[in-house]
């Protein structure tokens, strides 16, 4: 385990300790009963190698003290003392050898060595001490880890050990019975480790698929990490994005060394969590998988942004055994985005200074006491000046939505009375809602004062309340209520006009969006007054719900925490 | 009455500010480039400038930190106008040394008003 994920790993510590006793207990069984005969997951490591290779020296350690026992008859000392020297030197050798140095095959000569451990401790008592049982651990271990040929040369060598009294004693002195375990061992031993070798291959086979299909997704980064942080899978795309080989990070790194600290920071402060992997865990642990944009560092320094899905991977009994991330590089679709966002953002400022021009003159107009203006002139320059106006608002609103999508709405904080903003949007709209003989009506709270930015708050209000006054046919009424809670205000406009159809409801957020409702009755519009609404309330941490039903009036709901954090 | 330097690249906008000006009594001083109006501020010492931000050759924001290195002209206060909304720029650009920051589309009557006020309080 490399330094960087130790600090990941000991952050969680305490929290898999806090699971409590029982968990701890099964973990515990597991590894005692399979864990470390179980196939490998990966390429040999060292670390398997005397994990697979402590049975031998349990069984050693009792046979040591099964000599303790007088009730074991030994009848020559000598092949007792070698088989315990071949024993304490085996086990030396599999602690020491640089076995990922040697061939594959040499991990092979340790069951052998053991068969022949066996057959040393059976002559030094004269088979009868039972020691023939072990013969199913050398056995055992090849056809788990060794090849076909290996275990069949293990089956008949550890014949040969159930012969060695017979040979060296002679048959006279030999227990009966031992004979006829000689002859049933052979097949016991091709069942047993038959099987489970049959059983290993399917499970390599298994694998290999996995890591195949893993591996075909090149365009992808696949990353899987266990609960602490440390990762377990690293595939192709992943090594092609990073320029890492699988091999330097799988087991040894996390994938917080692929992220840019800053991001890693800021979203865990979103999160209130610690700045290390819980970043990427949090969501997983509720059982959410979630997609966000991410800033990715490749090895040679170069920065990707890529679209990141997170999801948690559960083992059998339900436990969480940690997240898999998968990434594609966006980099060249959000820096299309980009020329976008800044073609927009031109279009929009050339769009500005011709309406500048006609606002401004048209003003000198009105004012302009002296000038020969007719009732019908300045009726007729009314109507340029409010079309000017309106398209000015359009280009506004596109620039606004471009501005939020390149994430530079930036918000001015200050105490704001929301009531304030309602009655001045209000006042704001009277000549338009009198004109459509829309009765509009204020109710307000004492206490709505927030921190938020005044003039998108205003402008979050006149849309809402506009759109109200537009789809509400005479003889209407708008009310606008606005509530002030302990951490909330709240501002209510309903209106009582022709609804909004219940499967619209759901896009109506969404930019260009506009409703039956609204397109049949050719009621002006381009779809983005909810859109920047939305965008103002999120800004502000806040939600807005809609409830409707078609021809019986609109409610919008929202909620703005009273300090944004 | 005052002096009122106009720098503003747009002709249109230019003429009619002029003209509101004019109307309101002031003598005005109209440009069409950054450079100029510096130049025109050292030469004319108006006493408010009007300055576009997005000009050619020095932006607004230049304009304004370059009268602040003279001090000829370290004391006319700016106004800036801008068609930018930027929440940032009026920032900036009264970071730069500017007095006021207004965005187009602006009311005629209003920028001469805050010229009005701005002299009352020299």
């Amino acid at each position: 385990m490399s330094a960087r994920s130790k600090s990941p790993a000991a952050a969680t510590q305490p929290a898999a300790a806090a699971l409590g006793g029982r968990g701890a207990a099964r973990r515990l069984a597991t590894r005692l009963l399979i864990g470390d005969f179980a196939p490998p997951e990966g390429p040999l490591s060292h670390q398997g190698l005397v994990r697979r290779a402590w049975p031998f020296a349990l069984a050693g350690v009792v046979t040591a003290i099964m000599f303790v026992f007088p009730t074991t008859q030994v009848t020559d000392h000598v092949p007792l003392y070698t088989a315990a020297g071949l024993t304490v030197a085996l086990i030396a050798a599999v602690i020491f050898l640089p076995w990922h140095r040697l061939p594959e095959w040499a991990q092979a000569v340790v069951p052998f060595a053991f068969l022949g451990v066996i057959a040393l401790l059976r002559e030094s008592t004269g088979g009868a001490a039972g020691f023939a049982v072990l013969v199913m651990l050398p056995v055992l271990w090849l056809a788990l880890y060794g090849t076909a040929w290996q275990l069949v040369a293990a089956i008949v060598l550890s014949t040969f050990v159930f012969l060695v009294p017979v040979l060296i004693i002679g048959a006279p002195t030999y227990p009966a019975s031992g004979l006829g375990r000689l002859a049933l061992w052979p097949i016991t031993a091709a069942v047993i480790g038959g099987s489970t070798y049959r059983l290993v291959v399917a499970e390599r086979a298994r694998t290999s698929f996995v890591n195949g299909l893993l591996s075909a997704a090149t365009e992808q980064s696949i990353i899987a990490t266990d609960p602490n942080g440390l990762i377990t899978v690293f595939n192709r795309g992943a090594e092609r994005m990073f320029g890492y080989p699988a091999e330097d990070m799988v087991g040894k790194a996390t994938p917080l060394m692929l992220h840019d600290p800053d991001e890693v920071a800021a979203r865990a402060a979103e999160l209130g969590v610690a700045p290390g992997f819980e970043v990427f865990i949090a969501q997983a642990r509720g059982g959410h998988a979630e997609t966000r944009e991410w800033t990715y560092i490749r090895r040679d320094g170069g920065r990707l942004r890529v679209s990141l899905s997170i999801a948690p991977y559960y083992d059998a009994t339900g436990e969480l055994r940690g997240v898999v991330k998968i990434g594609t590089d966006i980099t060249e679709r959000s820096a299309a985005e980009q020329v976008k966002d800044e073609f927009v953002a031109l279009i929009s400022h050339e769009l500005r200074t011709p309406l500048s021009s006609v606002i401004g003159y048209l003003e000198v107009l009105f004012d302009d006491a002296t000038g020969p203006l007719t009732e019908r002139q300045r009726r007729f320059l009314d109507v340029v000046d409010r079309n000017a106006r309106r398209q000015l608002r359009l280009v506004s609103d596109l620039l606004f939505v471009s501005q939020v999508d390149a994430g530079r709405l930036r918000l001015h904080i200050e105490d704001v009375d929301l009531a304030e903003l309602a009655k001045a949007a209000i006042e704001a709209a009277q000549p338009r809602a009198k004109a459509g003989d829309v009765t509009l009506q204020l109710e307000a709270d004492d206490a709505t004062t927030l921190r938020g930015d005044p003039d998108r708050l205003g402008q979050l209000i006149d849309n809402v309340l506009t759109n109200a006054i537009k789809f509400t046919p005479g003889d209407g009424v708008v009310d606008v209520r606005v509530t002030g809670n302990t951490d909330t205000v709240a501002i209510e406009v309903s209106d009582t006009g022709v609804g909004i159809p219940a499967a619209e409801q759901r896009q109506l957020f969404t930019r260009f969006f506009r409703a039956s409702t609204a397109t049949s009755r050719a009621i002006p519009g381009i779809g983005l007054g909810l859109t920047i609404v939305k965008a103002i309330v999120d800004a502000h941490r806040g939600t807005v719900s809609v409830t409707s039903a078609e021809g019986n009036g609109t409610t919008f709901r929202i909620y703005l925490p009273r300090s944004v954090q | 009455m005052a002096t009122v330097l106009v720098a503003e690249d747009d002709a249109d906008i230019r003429e009619l500010v002029a003209f509101k000006l004019h109307q309101a009594g002031h003598e005005v001083v109209s440009v069409a480039d950054g450079l100029s109006a510096v130049a025109a501020a050292r030469e004319k010492a108006p006493d408010v400038a009007i300055v576009d931000v997005s000009m050619p050759g020095l932006s607004g924001m230049q304009v304004c930190t370059a009268l602040r290195e003279h001090a000829a002209t370290a004391q006319i206060p700016v106004i800036l106008l801008s068609a930018r909304a930027h929440a940032g720029d009026s920032e900036n650009g009264l970071r730069a040394g500017a007095v006021d920051y207004v965005t187009k589309p602006f009311s005629p009557r209003e920028l001469v008003q805050r010229v009005e006020s701005l002299l009352e309080t020299r």
